[in-house]
């Protein structure tokens, strides 16, 4: 009954989505206003489809194996936790939370922009409909979460063991935050074509729709990074998977965004630019979509294995870009307001950043899809993986970095560097930094050039926010007279001191990074850099639905214990796969990362062990960039209240 | 797909373990060396791994004879080209800067120079008036 209450509500929410579609386009000519009554009933879009994705979550606590998604993703012995999860860990059930959260987003969009006009807000409306129409339709006609099978099961098959991990839990549905949050841009600048009033000004708008999808995006990037950190037994963080460069293609964009809307706000230019990087950010999501859904790739998310879907959904998004674009080109603006720029201004760094990331954008894209090309062309097989990436992104990441502490200090319409002085100071300092390190370590150019930007790059970010405050007279007396200022400050100063810790981070593992592989008697002691490592025993034991060997490594440093390493091999038995786990200590500054290998006899096993210096820098840089797009969220609220 | 599922059928047969004790040289250099070449090597039974986290035994065969032909003294370029002529430069990660992939390593750092100059064209010296 459930499962068929589910599908019934998904059916209702597409008749409604389509009827408010038919209301959108007949009204405007009948109606002026757009009234309330309306406004109601797309909440209840977004209420039906909660409803309807609650229903299936449901099906999963319960375990109804008569539903197939149930039985093929889920086993009775699961942890609840995983039960609940395994409703978005498949294709149909990811696919529910997808059109979900475009409605979700339809709703914050209505309920937080009500002072704009409103034949700007209908359209924008209007695409974000048609949008979530396209994925329903889809939904229903060819992935039915709901779909019951005939004779149920005993058990289910599980969920795949490596994705039951309570970060994966997150993982989908904040990334899916991310990726449907730049449907609103999407919306916006479609909307704002189809309105044909380029005097409307939807900066503010922009701004904000984009900041959102960038924190989601970047939590939800780094939390599929983190998982591929321990989960995989690698000791990788990034792998050029992909499905990770797909997810890293809208963020690039998005990024870009972000900055060029600051050049819309300060000089009204480039406003085509911006609406076509915000039509972009969504499409590159859909066709991140596409590839994980469409099974031309094989990797742990690939999940849907029916040709004709991938091709069902090539043609939803290519229908949808297609058009997009179509208005871009017919309805954008052909007002010309060319800036007259210096080398000193801050507009033309700002633009050169934009090509930086634009650039990179390309370089992975075509990365991605250059095996099929090359398939589909010449008939041949070529692989393009890391060291492709290495090669070709590092010249760019490096310009880019070195940019961005410039960028940042110099001004607007700026006729000369007046800040020279400070400038090469700050690179004298970070060089002195950088080379600093080799009184220790090798030298090799790539870790200087890599410590000399993350230095350069996190002094520039607190020496730019010292100075703002350094100009007013009283710190806290400034804050009170221009909060919007200051928590843009703030987020601008977070974010870029996170990008440079990411940059040190990065450095600091690629260089100096220390590995061992040996066979470990139980008993045994090794010692790697400073670190003593004794193998206490390893330990067999039955859990709910797995089977593990657990080994028990005591770390010492300078005779003093640092903590203990379990690493683990587990067995699930309902798929017949093994799983490492890796057991990870974080002894600031390094990581300790242990991987558990075959048996040898009785009492030996092959042990891998990394020392990972300073790679919690990675993810804290991460989440300092992402806290920095939401410190400079709050300068909206802090807007209002400042006009109220 | 298909290799997908030889791969699989790999994982479940054999426990072997990416690189083990037994297949590390004694020489360090030469080891790195071995470590390097790897990384960009593809295994070509498994999803999107190297030879040197992969756990099939093709991988571990391919270390192995990675690891003889640098005892025998060959170079890294030679050793690429004979596994490049035996299996086809799908086993390249890093594909190889000749014929069409010279356009996937360019079109890049062209996009940027051009695109540069172009921004700097415009916007350096808009005509008067605009």
């Amino acid at each position: 009954m459930i499962s068929e209450l589910g599908h019934f509500l998904l059916i209702s929410a597409f008749c409604l989505n389509l009827g408010l579609i038919a209301n959108n386009i007949s009204t405007r000519s009948v109606l002026a206003g757009y009234t309330r009554f309306f406004n109601r009933l797309e909440s209840l879009l977004f209420i039906l489809l909660s409803i309807s994705f609650l229903l299936l979550i449901v099906s999963f606590i319960n375990s109804d194996f008569s539903v197939k998604l149930v039985a093929n993703n889920s086993h009775a012995l699961k942890p609840i936790l995983y039960k609940v999860a395994g409703a978005w860990g498949n294709h149909e059930g990811s696919m529910l939370l997808w059109v979900l959260i475009l409605s979700v987003y339809l709703f914050l969009f209505q309920a937080s922009s009500s002072g704009y006009p409103k034949a700007l807000l209908r359209n924008v409306i209007l695409i974000q409909l048609s949008t979530t129409a396209l994925f329903l339709f889809y939904l229903l006609i060819l992935s039915n979460p709901f779909e019951r099978l005939e004779i149920p099961p005993l058990n289910g098959q599980d969920l795949n063991p490596i994705l039951q991990d309570v970060l994966l839990v997150a993982h989908p549905p904040i990334l899916y935050l991310g990726y449907l949050g730049l449907s609103i841009p999407f919306s916006i600048a479609v909307g704002f074509l189809l309105t044909n009033d380029h005097k409307i000004n939807i900066v503010s708008l922009i701004r904000f729709w984009s900041l959102v999808p960038f924190v989601f995006l970047t939590l939800g990037i780094l939390l599929g990074s983190i998982w591929a950190y321990y989960e995989l037994g690698w000791g990788g963080w990034w792998f050029w998977d992909p499905v990770e460069n797909v997810s890293l293609l809208p963020w690039l964009i998005n990024l870009a965004l972000i900055h060029s809307i600051l050049i819309l706000e300060r000089r009204s230019s480039l406003l085509n630019w911006t609406i076509l990087l915000s039509i972009m950010g969504f499409s590159f999501s859909m066709i991140g979509t596409f590839v994980v859904r469409s099974g031309l790739i094989t990797s742990v998310h690939a999940f849907a294995n029916d040709p004709s879907r991938g091709l069902f959904i090539l043609l939803i998004i290519f229908l949808a870009i297609a058009s997009s674009l179509v208005i871009y080109i017919t309805k954008r603006s052909n007002h010309k307001n060319f800036m007259n720029l210096n080398f000193a201004s801050k507009e033309l760094w700002i633009i050169v950043q934009n090509l930086t990331l634009l650039v990179i954008a390309t370089i992975v894209f075509l990365g991605t899809i250059w095996p099929f090309i090359i398939e589909a062309m010449f008939d041949e097989q070529v692989s393009v993986g890391e060291p492709f990436y290495e090669v070709s992104l590092t010249p760019f990441v490096i310009i880019f970095a070195f940019m961005l502490p410039i960028a940042s200090k110099i001004r607007w319409k700026g006729k000369n560097f007046s800040n020279i002085k400070t400038i090469i100071g700050l690179i004298c300092i970070s060089i002195a930094f950088s080379a600093s390190a080799f009184i220790w370590k090798e030298f090799k150019l790539l870790t200087f050039i890599g410590l000399f930007l993350s230095s350069w790059v996190c002094l520039g970010s607190i020496l730019e926010f010292t100075s703002y405050f350094k100009s007013q007279l009283n710190f806290i007396d400034s804050l009170k007279r221009s909060p919007i200022l200051n928590s843009r400050l703030i987020g601008r100063t977070c974010a870029h001191f996170g990008f440079g810790l990411l940059i040190f981070g990065v450095t600091a593992v690629t260089s100096w990074e220390v590995e061992d592989i040996r066979n470990v008697e139980v008993g045994e002691s090794y010692y790697l850099k400073s670190y003593q490592i004794v193998f206490k025993g390893i330990d067999y034991s039955v859990e709910k639905n797995f089977k593990k060997v657990s080994g028990s490594f005591e770390v010492l440093n300078n005779n003093k214990l640092v903590g203990t390493l379990l690493p683990e091999k587990r067995l699930y038995p309902s798929r017949n796969e093994v799983t490492t786990e890796a057991s990870i200590k974080p002894t600031f500054p390094d990581d300790l990362y242990m991987v558990l290998g075959n048996k040898i006899d009785e009492n030996a096993w092959v042990v891998r062990t990394y020392i990972k210096p300073f790679i919690s820098f990675i993810w804290l840089g991460v989440i300092l960039m992402a806290l920095g797009g939401f410190i400079s969220l709050l300068s909206f609220s802090s807007y209002n209240k400042f006009k109220a | 797909m298909r290799i997908h599922y030889i791969c699989l059928i790999f994982v479940l047969a054999s426990k072997a373990f990416a690189v083990e004790p037994s297949e590390i040289l004694n020489d360090t250099k030469l080891e790195d060396r071995a470590r390097n070449l790897s990384s960009n090597i593809r295994c070509l039974v498994c999803q999107n791994e190297n030879i040197d986290s992969s756990e099939s035994e093709f991988a571990k065969d391919l270390r192995l004879y990675i690891r003889d032909q640098l005892v025998e003294g060959r170079t890294d370029e030679e050793i690429e080209k004979f596994l490049v002529s035996k299996y086809g430069s799908y086993i390249l990660f890093k594909p190889e800067f000749t014929g069409y992939n010279i356009f996937l390593y360019l079109l890049g750092p062209f996009i940027f120079i051009f695109s540069f100059i172009m921004i700097l064209l415009v916007f350096l010296n808009p005509k008067k008036g605009e």
